[in-house]
């Protein structure tokens, strides 16, 4: 699929989804990363087995957009607002569905903000969110 | 939970957390080498006007929600909402720390529900983060 930027992407368009497993290797990758030694996300929890740490899908609108615009490196995240609906267990599928809900420049930046929801194999919401990114150039006039 | 649910008041302060960003840990979050980009390649970062690599925001986030979880445990993980502002970009050799503090807490049916404003300074006081966390807990 060829790609676009960020001046083609349309409010209210749909990204379609991505899916991936998490592996216990995504797990310590990023639990070594943020030094978070929660007994939960690598053994017994509340919830059953070992969970996944809550904010581990929340940069998953990045993998979405960027499988439709090429653009996708050259913004920073300015805003980030994440429902956890559910503990996500090792080893399921997940499905990242998202779409644009804004576009705008404020400041000479580009704005774009991504809703996402993910969800397990069996269908179960694990989290929703609304992400604003910024472009990280400015673009006077 | 560890911590009695009457002792969870309003200007409540939870206890923060601090880490220092390294370089090391960016790259371990990112999956560096599979993966360079302008959180985890000093390279990629200047080819799009970054000074050097930038810490992702999700990183510091989860301090947040380390400290979010470490007072309210399982009440945060199912059915916690956080929304925050990034403000300031963070590099590695800064040090971040995660703060809160209970600004309401009412009775919404059979549970109590909590909002906690939250923030995120770096070792110079400059917010790096602000924003909001809110969360329910059964009443015992």
């Amino acid at each position: 699929m060829d790609k676009r930027t960020w001046e083609e992407a349309k409010i209210g368009e749909e990204l379609g989804s991505i899916q991936y497993k998490l592996t216990s290797e995504d797990i310590s990758r990023h639990l070594l990363g943020i030094e978070d030694d929660n007994p939960w996300y690598v053994q017994e929890s509340p919830f059953g087995g070992p969970i996944a740490p809550p904010l581990i899908t929340n940069s998953q609108y990045e993998r979405l957009y960027a499988s439709h615009f090429s653009d996708g490196q050259a913004f920073f995240h300015a805003k980030t607002e994440v429902e956890i609906t559910n503990p996500l267990f090792l080893g399921k599928l997940i499905t990242v569905r998202g779409s644009i809900t804004d576009k705008y420049i404020r400041r000479e930046r580009k704005y774009i903000v991504l809703e996402t929801t993910v969800t397990d194999e069996d269908g179960r919401e694990i989290s929703r969110s609304k992400n604003s990114l910024a472009s990280i150039r400015k673009f006077p006039g | 939970m560890k911590m009695p649910l009457d002792k969870l008041i309003e200007g409540y302060e939870l206890p923060s957390i601090t880490k220092k960003v390294t370089f090391d840990k960016m790259r371990t979050y990112e999956g560096w080498p599979n993966i360079k980009n302008i959180h985890s390649d000093d390279e990629v970062a200047r080819g799009v006007g970054l000074p050097r690599a930038v810490c992702r925001g999700n990183m510091f986030l989860a301090y947040v929600s380390e400290m979010i979880c470490n007072v309210f445990e399982e009440y945060w993980l199912k059915g916690g909402k956080l929304s925050a502002n990034l403000l300031v970009p963070v590099f590695s050799g800064d040090t971040v720390t995660a703060k809160g503090e209970i600004t309401q807490k009412t009775r919404e049916g059979s549970d109590i529900s909590f909002d906690i404003e939250v923030w995120v300074e770096n070792q110079r006081h400059e917010k790096v983060a602000v924003g909001s966390a809110s969360l329910k807990v059964p009443q015992q």
